[in-house]
């Protein structure tokens, strides 16, 4: 469903992806972690071309994202994506951050988009606040409304940009959860995270990557128990442990 | 007794208190204000009220024509400025850079005095200060938008495009409502600045409220009083400006 295929990408001068390759199956849950700077977040990126490849080749559900004539649009339909800080729309209330895309791209009228939309809102667990703006909501509130968003659209595959890291700890489990049904229901995902017990549970391969490289792409009771390479070894060690 | 006095000043310390203690202490203003204006000659300026009545309405009737004229240049303009390509981009800047850079006033006379050379017809003074102020609003609204566009955070239209919105609905329903809100304190400052700018076109012999005040001290020679009500008349202009964009803003918080 997703291939890299030697991907290569710079920032200016600088190096970000080198010779990324790997691929995902439909239903595949994919844990990407690394330290900060290893290109995990623009590997993901690159998915639904929020950035921009320089040399190799990436296809996604039979697109090629580099030729001119793919219909970027409407492969980013298919794709939902989950930020860092949520990115929730401030002006819009909570249901019409959900219903805006759906109505705009797919052209679904306002009561099946409504209809759904509170269908989401229930299976994310907050449907009380469909009314709400998103600056009424706690973090891991706001996070499982943007994940809500993604799923409005009916994505065949989700992106998820370390969708905890800006949660405090006690909203980090309300969001996995969210993201451990989806799993269990066979959604194919990418999660950039450092959580390593959602990887644990729900993960069916882990790619580790560090200065732009995939280094590791193993099952998970591999990587944690068996990692090949020092740097994982390392970078385990440090975040399973924090003292 | 004490326990009364106590209560009094309690309830002076919630918000509702702070705000009538704050009205409070304006009136008193007003009325000392009132007091120490009260030997001025005012029953030499009370036959003239109409006439400078006319002139206030001329200076709002410039302000809100040159604000329409401008508002409307304005948005392309801006729009040019940000999405435009290339060419596009440099003449836009370069239009709102040039008049930014000009006094306002060398602009009015441009248009008064040298258009009519290049166009071979003749611009009245009226035509000449809506055309300037019209000119000079523009240039100002359009930074204005430009930077409220500007505020809008780019994770704002990245999250659109992953739902593949088009730059069309992401402009229209993402985009552009955060930019207005986001623009109303630069709006405010602009608009009052533009009202007061109508007062430049008096050098071209149009009869706006500056010019009306000073028509009538060259007959009457009253100026302190006939001052007073000039700074007052602009004062309640610019108020009533800033209290109308207020009560069109919306009320919801942005998060971040």
């Amino acid at each position: 469903m997703i291939t890299f295929d030697k991907v290569n990408k710079y920032f200016n001068q600088l190096h970000v992806l080198k010779d990324v390759s790997f691929h995902i199956e439909a239903g595949e849950v994919v844990v990407v972690c690394g330290p900060s700077g290893s290109g995990k977040s623009t590997m993901l990126r690159c998915v639904n071309r929020l950035e921009k490849i320089d040399r190799g080749e990436i296809v996604v559900k039979g697109v090629n994202l580099n030729a001119p004539t793919s219909d970027i649009a409407k492969l980013r339909a298919e794709i939902g994506m989950v930020f860092q800080h949520f990115n929730l729309y401030p002006h819009l209330r909570v249901l019409d951050n959900l219903i805006l895309a759906p109505i705009k791209v797919r052209g679904v009228s306002r009561e099946v988009a409504t209809d759904t939309a509170m269908k989401l809102l229930a299976k994310v667990g907050i449907q009380e606040k469909a009314s709400a703006y998103p600056s009424q909501l706690s973090g891991g509130q706001q996070q499982r409304v943007a994940i809500a968003r993604a799923l409005a659209m009916q994505p065949k595959i989700m992106l998820f940009d370390e969708p905890t890291s800006a949660l405090d700890p006690e909203m980090i489990r309300e969001v996995l959860e969210v993201m451990v049904d989806l799993a269990n229901e066979g959604m194919t995902m990418i999660v950039v995270t450092h959580e390593m017990g959602f990887a644990r549970r729900v993960a069916h391969r882990v790619i580790f990557m560090d200065e732009g490289r995939v280094i590791e792409d193993e099952k998970p009771e591999v990587f944690f128990s068996q990692a090949k390479d020092p740097r994982a070894r390392v970078f385990l060690s440090k975040i399973l442990s924090h003292i | 007794m004490s326990g009364a006095s106590f209560a009094i000043v309690q309830s002076l310390r919630t918000e509702r208190g702070k705000e009538w203690l704050w009205r409070l202490g304006v009136l008193l203003v007003v009325i000392a204000g009132a007091y120490a204006a009260r030997d001025l000659e005012w029953g030499k300026v009370a036959a003239s009220w109409q006439f400078l009545l006319k002139g206030l309405g001329r200076s709002w009737l410039l302000a809100l024509a040159s604000i329409f004229v401008g508002a409307v240049a304005a948005f392309p303009l801006a729009l040019a400025r940000v999405y435009g390509p290339t060419g596009v981009r440099h003449a836009a800047t370069a239009l709102i850079e040039t008049v930014r850079s000009i006094p306002e006033l060398m602009i009015i006379f441009w248009v008064y005095f040298t258009l009519p050379l290049v166009i071979g017809a003749q611009v009245d003074s009226w035509e000449a200060a809506l055309g300037s102020l019209s000119v000079i609003a523009a240039a100002y609204l359009a930074e204005v938008i430009r930077a409220g566009l500007y505020s809008v955070p780019r994770g704002q239209i990245e999250a659109a495009e992953t739902t593949g919105m088009s730059r069309l609905h992401i402009f229209l329903h993402v985009v552009l409502p955060q930019a207005l809100r986001n623009m109303v304190p630069a709006l405010i400052a602009q608009l009052v600045a533009l009202f007061k700018t109508t007062s430049l076109v008096y050098a071209i012999g149009v009869m706006e409220f500056l010019r009306s005040v000073t028509v009538i001290n060259n007959t009457l020679f009253a100026p302190y009083p006939l001052y007073l009500i000039l700074a007052l008349g602009y004062f309640v202009s610019c108020f009533a400006i800033t209290r109308l964009v207020r009560w069109f803003d919306p009320k919801y918080q942005l998060v971040d």
